[in-house]
Formats: C-alpha cells, structure tokens, sequence
C-alpha cells in the first residue's frame, strides 16, 4: 500500500453530505405500500429521473483529481467526491461525499449511479476488485508525481470531452514546470531542507514524495532524500546528524509559531535551523501536497519561502536564489 | 533457581550494557564529539533515551509482577486495568485537537491524566461489588479498556490523515522523551510507585495465597490491594505518558524473572526494574539502530527478542507460571 500524503487533507465531515441521499426523516407509515408499489414499477422500467443520455457520471477518489476535473471544467460530470475534497469551494460543496480519500464507501458511491470511477490511489486493492465485481468501469489516471500532473489532466479532458481546455492547462502547467526547472539549473546555493510532517513526531520525506520533488524543483535540497519510501520516522539524532539548514513545516500550526515548540524539546536547540530561526511553515498545505491543477502556486509558495530565506541569512550574498 | 549470589553476578554486565547503549545510534558508534553543539546535543539525545528506556523498563517490569501477584493471573500486565486505552485515547485526543503542536509536555499530560482518570473509573466501580476480587479487577479493566478502544478508533476515524500517522506512531510506543522536565518527573513519579511497590513486597508474597488467606496472614486486603493497585498502574500510566503503548515488557519480564529469581516480590521487585529497565534500552538501542535513518517501534524488538527466550523458560521445565 502506499502511504497517503501525511498533510494533505482537510476533511469535510460526512454530515455535509448530500441531503438527496439520506432518506426523508420520518416518512408517514401510510406512504410504505405505495412507495413499494413505485418500487416495483420502477423495475419494470428505467427510473424516470434518468434521462436516456444520462452522460458521465464521475466519482473522484482523490481530492486532487476532483481538482483536476474541475480546473478542465467537467465540474458538471462530478456525480461523488471524497469527503476531503475541498476545492474549489464553490464548485465541490454540492457534490454528494461517496468515500474517503483512496477510500471509496461502495454504498453511496452506487446511489450515486456513477458511470465512472477515477482513481489514482486506493488503499486497499479489494476495492477495485468490489467495483470491477459490480461492472463499475475503474479509470486509473496516474497522478502522484510532479512529471504526471500535465498527462492527468489530458486523460482527463479526453474522457470528459474538455480536451481543448484540459490541453491549455496541461501545456501552461509544461512550461511552468519547465521555466522552475531551468531556473533551477542556474542555481549555485541549495539550502539543505529538513521537511517536517507533524509537531509530535518527526516525520519526514523521501525523494519520491511529491512534496519533495516539489522542494528540489524549488531550489531546495530535501535532507532525507536518500529513503526511497514516501514518507517515514526518523529520529531526532539522524536530524541532528543532518543538522539541515532550514526546517520546513508542512503541518497545521493554527498560527503558533513552530519555533517555540522545537526550542523546548530536547536535541532540538543545537540545530543550526533552530538557532538561526530558519524554521518555515507552509501557508497553504493543500497546494505542495496535491499533484493537482494547483501545483504552480505550490510551488510559487515554496520558492517565496526560500528566497525569503536566503534574504534573510545572507543579505548580501550573491550566490542566493534569486526571485523571478 | 538462581541463588542471591549467582543474581548478585548477573548485575555485573548491567553497566556495561547500558554504556555500549550509549555510544550506539543512528549516526554511528562511539562517544560523540563534544567540542561541537551537535556533540553535546547527541550525547544529551541518547542519555535522555536511555534514562527513558530504563525507567520505563523498571515502571513496566515491576508493574506487571505487582499486578500479576495481586491479580492471582499469569495474564495480567501492566495495562490490565484499561490505562493503556485511556492514556491512548487521552494522547489521540491531544495529537487530534493540535494542543500538540502548542507544547511538548500537551502529549503526555493528555495520556497520563486520562490513564489515571481510567485507573480512578475501574477502582471505583470494581471495589463496589466484593471488595477487589481480581476477577472483578480484571473484567471491569478489560470492559473500560475496550469502551475507550472503541472511542479510539472513532476518533480515528474522523481525524485528519496527519493526526492518523502521528496517533498510530505514538500508539506504536517511542523512547524518545521530548524534555528533560518530563523525564525527571516521569522518573521521579515511577521512583514513588516503586518505592511503595517494594515496601508491599511482603503483602504481594502473601496475597500470592489468595486475598483471603492474605487477610487471615494479617495482610489489611482493604488497604494494601488498592494501594497495590495504585501503585502499579500509576507507574505504568507514567511509562504510557512518556513512551506510548510498549507491549510485553509488562507481561514477559516478571514471568521471565519469576522463572530465575524466585517469586519471593523481595528480591523479585528490584531485580524486575533492574533487568525490565536494561531489557528496554538494549531493545531501543536495537529500534534505532538496526535499519538508520528509519526508526523502528520498540515494542518489535521487545516481543522479537523477548518472546524466544520466554518459550524457552517455558517449556524448559514444567512449573506452574506464577509458582
């Protein structure tokens, strides 16, 4: 199974879920026989409210590919979205929840009379064996790295019939990726960065994370990118041994500032990071953590970080990274 | 059985364990280099994680052999009476609101106010009925532990992914105190409950026959088994706050040692938190080191290592567990 981003998401509770799928509270006794009657009526035909094109009806398993689907403008074809799926707000509020992230709840994704489920993640491989069992067609759409972002997308405006705009996304997000990249080239001075995913334990990331290869591209170099795994423990001396330069905090610190907390704890003070007061926190967590529509902006928050930084550490410095 | 003196021999390699403890971890062999910062800050690292390792070692060790005597049950351990479901739902509770990124000291104060919160709830409803009898000690305990499991895994449930990874690490138990003021208090709390441990040590050998026989040996049962109580799942609610849920230790030391030493609780308390504590920092040394930079849960290496050597004892001659 592979581990799910440790700071992604921000969960909707599944009481916002679509009123349309609960069932009416308290519906009169009186009402059951005709109902049952409706019931079986409703056998012998197609349901009425089905229109004879019904068209795609999607369900997104991943709070980026929801994203994704509605950056190309297919928002219409959204028939369920995860209970963490939060963006755009306007647009994902109304779509009734069918499943967690990677997790799908089989019984209101069926109420939700999907055409297709879209996946990128599942945690448990069961599930698609469930769904193919139940002749629910299973779109893969490869979409946890940087490199896959721009291919999702296309994937994505072909099945929903948005391939022009899809095209327009996918290609501007190219040549972002591609002006980050030979920016990059030039640079001479990488911080060494030391990612961190929760106050209480250290956890952090290895090169394939996709925040990771987010950081490299934004002029950072990720000290724990010798692990192959997404994300793992480490202990405070291996941290200590790395002695990074920055620490950057990808956790929800509701406003308090991470420095206080590493400043108590043990090991921690002797930390160049904790003594020169190079310790981040990411404004925006969602954007350096899905591989989605929004990866610019992640990336733009990464690189203001860290041309702040090197500001702040070496004024005058020539060989800092340099803002666009 | 060994005699006081073959016991006497085997503490002589404790000190030198607990040294080559010391100079291992996952930066390498060897003292670190104190003239630099990161020296000072390593070394100051690993003695904080071996006085942890001991201590909470020593709290499981002597705990379980407490509770196993009172208990008059080969099965009882240190979380017997629901501290480990409370203390975990306190630290979920904690790691879920984010008054964990506030302060370091938010996470074990959760977990041990809630463990001890629990201690107080079994005690209260168990000594309604009879008086303490251990089966009424042991189903209340099972029956409010399970009640806060299942409040547990509804937590887990709704809380964020983050929260999940951070809850089921802790939940794995870690050595790695966040502060030195935790760590004195935690030893200071555990030094209590142990003292008062070996004060009942001639209470624990008589309620060995039965609380009743116990009482006509001129044991106060009334008294001395909540205290007992007390006593042992404080300590271990102490080791929950600092270390998070570490198995085994709790079940398999005391029985280990009851195999060695005898089950007179005089020599058997001592020897618990002497040989329970090194146990516990070998293990650690073991978690931290063995697959670098990648921290491995503890309780692995306890149940990996432990367990071989226990079936061992177990089947070398067939006494009966708590003789």
């Amino acid at each position: 199974m592979r581990a799910q981003p440790p700071a992604t998401v921000d969960h909707a509770r599944r009481k916002n879920r679509d009123p349309r799928n609960g069932r009416a509270p308290g519906a009169p006794r009186r009402l059951l026989v005709p109902l049952a009657l409706l019931l079986l009526a409703g056998c012998a035909r197609p349901p009425a409210e089905q229109p004879a094109d019904a068209g795609l009806r999607l369900i997104s398993t991943a709070p980026h590919l929801t994203e994704c689907v509605c950056a190309i403008g297919a928002r219409d074809a959204l028939a369920g979205r995860t209970e963490s799926c939060d963006y755009p707000p306007e647009a994902v509020r109304d779509i009734p929840v069918t499943g967690g992230f990677g997790t799908p709840w089989l019984e209101p994704l069926l109420a939700a009379r999907p055409t297709h489920v879209l996946e990128t993640v599942l945690a448990d491989p069961e599930i698609r064996r469930r769904l193919d069992a139940l002749k629910i067609p299973v779109v893969h759409v490869p979409c946890t790295r940087l490199a896959e972002i721009p291919d999702a997308l296309r994937q994505l405006g072909t099945l929903t019939g948005h391939a022009a705009q899809a095209e327009a996304l996918a290609s501007s997000i190219r040549s972002g990726l591609d002006a980050a990249q030979a920016e990059n080239a030039r640079r001479a001075n990488r911080p060494r960065v030391l990612l961190l995913f929760a106050p209480d334990t250290p956890i952090t990331a290895g090169r394939h994370a996709f925040i990771a290869e987010l950081l490299a591209l934004a002029g950072g170099m990720n000290v724990g990118r010798d692990a192959s795994a997404d994300y793992y423990h480490v202990s405070v001396e291996w941290i200590l041994e790395q002695n990074p330069d920055l620490i950057l905090c990808v956790f929800e610190t509701s406003g308090h500032d991470p420095l206080t907390l590493f400043g108590s704890q043990t090991g921690w003070n002797a930390l160049d990071a904790v003594r020169h007061r190079r310790v981040y926190t990411v404004p925006d967590l969602n954007t350096v953590s899905r591989p989605g529509p929004r990866v610019l902006e992640g990336l733009a928050q990464l690189r203001d970080i860290l041309v702040a930084d090197a500001r702040r550490s070496s004024p005058s410095d020539p060989a800092a990274p340099v803002s666009k | 059985m060994l005699t006081t003196r073959q016991i006497l021999l085997w503490l002589i390699p404790i000190p030198f364990l607990l040294g080559i403890c010391l100079l291992a971890g996952s930066s390498g062999f060897g003292l670190p280099d104190t003239a630099t910062a990161t020296g000072r800050a390593l070394l100051e690292l690993r003695l904080s994680r071996l006085l942890t390792g001991f201590v909470v070692g020593a709290a499981l060790s002597c705990s379980g052999c407490a509770l196993q005597a009172v208990l008059r049950n080969a099965l009882a351990e240190p979380y017997v009476l629901g501290v480990s479901s409370g203390g975990s739902l306190g630290a979920a509770l904690v790691i879920a609101t984010g008054l964990s990124a506030l302060t370091p000291l938010a996470l074990p104060g959760g977990a041990f106010l809630a463990a001890a919160l629990t201690l107080l709830l079994v005690c209260l409803l168990a000594g309604r009925s009879n008086g303490y009898s251990p089966n009424t000690l042991i189903l209340t305990g099972v029956v409010t532990g399970s009640m806060l499991s299942s409040l547990l895994m509804l937590l887990l449930s709704f809380a964020q992914t983050r929260a999940v990874h951070s809850i089921t690490w802790w939940l794995l138990g870690n050595l790695q105190a966040t502060s030195w003021p935790l760590i004195l208090s935690v030893t200071l709390l555990v030094t209590l409950a142990l003292g008062v441990l070996c004060c009942e040590a001639r209470t624990l050998n008589a309620l060995l026959l039965g609380h009743e026989a116990a009482y006509n040996l001129g044991v106060r049962t009334r008294f001395s088994v909540p205290l007992i109580l007390t006593a042992a799942t404080l300590a271990a609610a102490a080791a929950v706050a600092v270390s998070g849920i570490i198995g085994f230790v709790g079940l398999i030391v005391p029985h280990a040692l009851r195999r060695l030493a005898g089950a007179n609780h005089r020599t058997l308390l001592p020897c618990a938190a002497l040989f329970g504590g090194t146990f516990l920092v070998v293990c650690d040394t073991f978690a931290r080191t063995l697959f670098a930079p990648h921290e491995i849960p503890v309780g692995v290496i306890t149940a990996l290592s432990g367990g071989p050597f226990f079936l061992y004892l177990l089947t070398r001659k067939g006494r009966q567990p708590l003789a």
